[in-house]
């Protein structure tokens, strides 16, 4: 029981989540979700497991990874429930809690990585952090015929670019090093 | 009018035909775009996940750039971007302890947060103004498919329509072309999963495209850099999946304006596109 509340009770205190709690379970959500077909549960059901404090379901699930993030259901809740919000906070969670294995959670740190390098993102670099972290071959030589194409069109820059003091910047990221669990892989 | 530009990373890699477009536009129109100095970084969808509070600082930083170099409004052309100004904007507006917190966490940056996001979509149509526009070549015979996307209009944006956008169709029949109903101008593209979950964005995409071309549309535009990517870059894995030819330019709306106001066609970056809009660009005559 102490471990459901400490998982609606995490969610609760996520910027978006704040407000599960008003969820009636309409299905609006899950009606509007592009993505609804790729997902085992979908938003409303995901709604409905943090009520309950599954979070021994939710955080594994590939569902928050396939999230695109479009606020479709956002926009729609009759409740005003910031639903792909609460889903970002899904994928922090599942992130700190060692659930790294997901090819978004990797483009994710990949792409952090990249902007606390330079201040700026950097698509060969975060190619090359991607497919490092993920070893996706098929995935990268699928990806090589784009990439040419990229290139001879002058859509790939050769050089990062960098804010002013990369050393000053880098400090905004400094807190969320600690944070995050060191388990993937 | 005068505002502080946030180009975004990708103005200036892959998508510099939308930087190149919009700049000439405001150049015609007398409005002044003044780049932030320093700017970085706004975290896409990405990067905020790694550490939450980075969804309120990465943007928060440029907002305070744009205060300390004088300016109250800031626009920006990557519907992404736009998206996550106005977020952390309106959250640190609404909210003292969190503006403090942010400002703790991007030492030597004092925000006060009274800086107004704004899109160049809504720059044009709504504070230029649709009837001032000077229309020396209208886009007569283009049928065109305006494509808002996911971010541009959601969550709740205060200009327009989440579930029927409008102001990208009347710019559309302002410069003389035609826009082609079709269900799919808010549907997502699927880009932020572009990388991990391609079979996905592959998908979403194909149903924009699909949905356009059965609308008659002879290209689609659009106001974000990100579905650039996914309508064009993709559109060959897209038509391989559907096992169709789609050949669908697509042009972010400020190519089209320029066009409409007189710039000359190669100013605006056309060759850089993957699907070449050359067989239509010629057809109407530029």
């Amino acid at each position: 029981m102490a471990k459901m509340n400490d998982f609606l009770g995490q969610v609760l205190a996520t910027r978006g989540g704040e407000r599960v709690m008003d969820c009636y379970q309409c299905g609006t959500c899950s009606g509007s979700c592009p993505v609804f077909t790729e997902m085992k549960y979908g938003p409303r059901q995901i709604m409905h497991m943090i009520h309950l404090g599954l979070e021994d379901k939710v955080l594994p699930s590939p569902d928050i990874w396939y999230c695109v993030s479009c606020y479709s259901c956002a926009s729609r809740c009759p409740r005003g429930i910031e639903i792909a919000d609460v889903m970002a906070a899904l994928r922090s969670l599942a992130l700190q809690k060692g659930f790294t294995q997901d090819k978004e959670a990797k483009l994710c740190r990949a792409f952090a990585e990249t902007v606390r390098q330079h201040g700026r993102s950097f698509e060969p670099e975060l190619l090359a952090r991607y497919y490092a972290r993920t070893l996706d071959l098929p995935g990268l030589l699928r990806q090589i015929p784009l990439g040419l194409k990229m290139l001879y069109k002058g859509k790939l820059p050769l050089l990062p670019k960098h804010v002013e003091n990369t050393r000053a910047w880098r400090k905004i990221f400094a807190p969320a090093e600690g944070k995050e669990k060191e388990t993937e892989c | 009018m005068t505002y502080a530009y946030y180009p975004g990373c990708t103005q200036e890699s892959g998508s510099k035909e939308y930087d190149l477009s919009l700049r000439l536009v405001c150049e015609r129109l007398g409005i002044e775009l003044r780049e932030l100095e320093d700017w970085n970084c706004c975290g896409a969808v990405h990067t905020s996940v790694t550490d939450p509070l980075l969804a309120m600082t990465l943007p928060a930083r440029n907002l305070a750039l744009a205060e300390e170099q004088g300016m109250t409004e800031i626009v920006t052309p990557c519907s992404g971007c736009y998206k996550n100004f106005r977020t952390a904007s309106k959250a640190i507006q609404a909210d003292p302890a969190l503006r403090q917190e942010v400002n703790d966490a991007i030492p030597g940056y004092t925000l006060k947060g009274d800086v107004t996001v704004k899109h160049p979509l809504y720059v044009i149509v709504n504070d230029y103004g649709l009837e001032r526009l000077e229309v020396s070549r209208p886009l007569k015979g283009l049928r065109v498919a305006c494509y808002y996307g996911c971010v541009l209009t959601r969550p709740r944006d205060e200009f327009d329509s989440p579930e029927k956008p409008q102001a990208m169709d009347r710019l559309m029949q302002a410069l003389g072309a035609e826009p082609v109903p079709y269900p799919a101008k808010t549907k997502c593209c699927g880009g932020a999963v572009l990388l991990s979950h391609t079979h996905i964005a592959v998908d979403l995409t194909g149903k924009v495209l699909l949905a356009a071309k059965e609308a008659g549309a002879d290209c689609v535009t659009l106001a974000c850099p990100m579905c650039h990517v996914a309508l064009d870059l993709y559109q060959s894995r897209v038509e391989r999946a559907l096992g169709t030819r789609l050949d669908l330019p697509i042009l972010y709306f400020t190519q089209l304006m320029a066009l409409a106001l007189g710039v000359e066609r190669h100013r605006l970056g056309f060759k850089r596109h993957i699907v070449s809009p050359a067989p239509l660009l010629e057809r109407l005559g530029f």
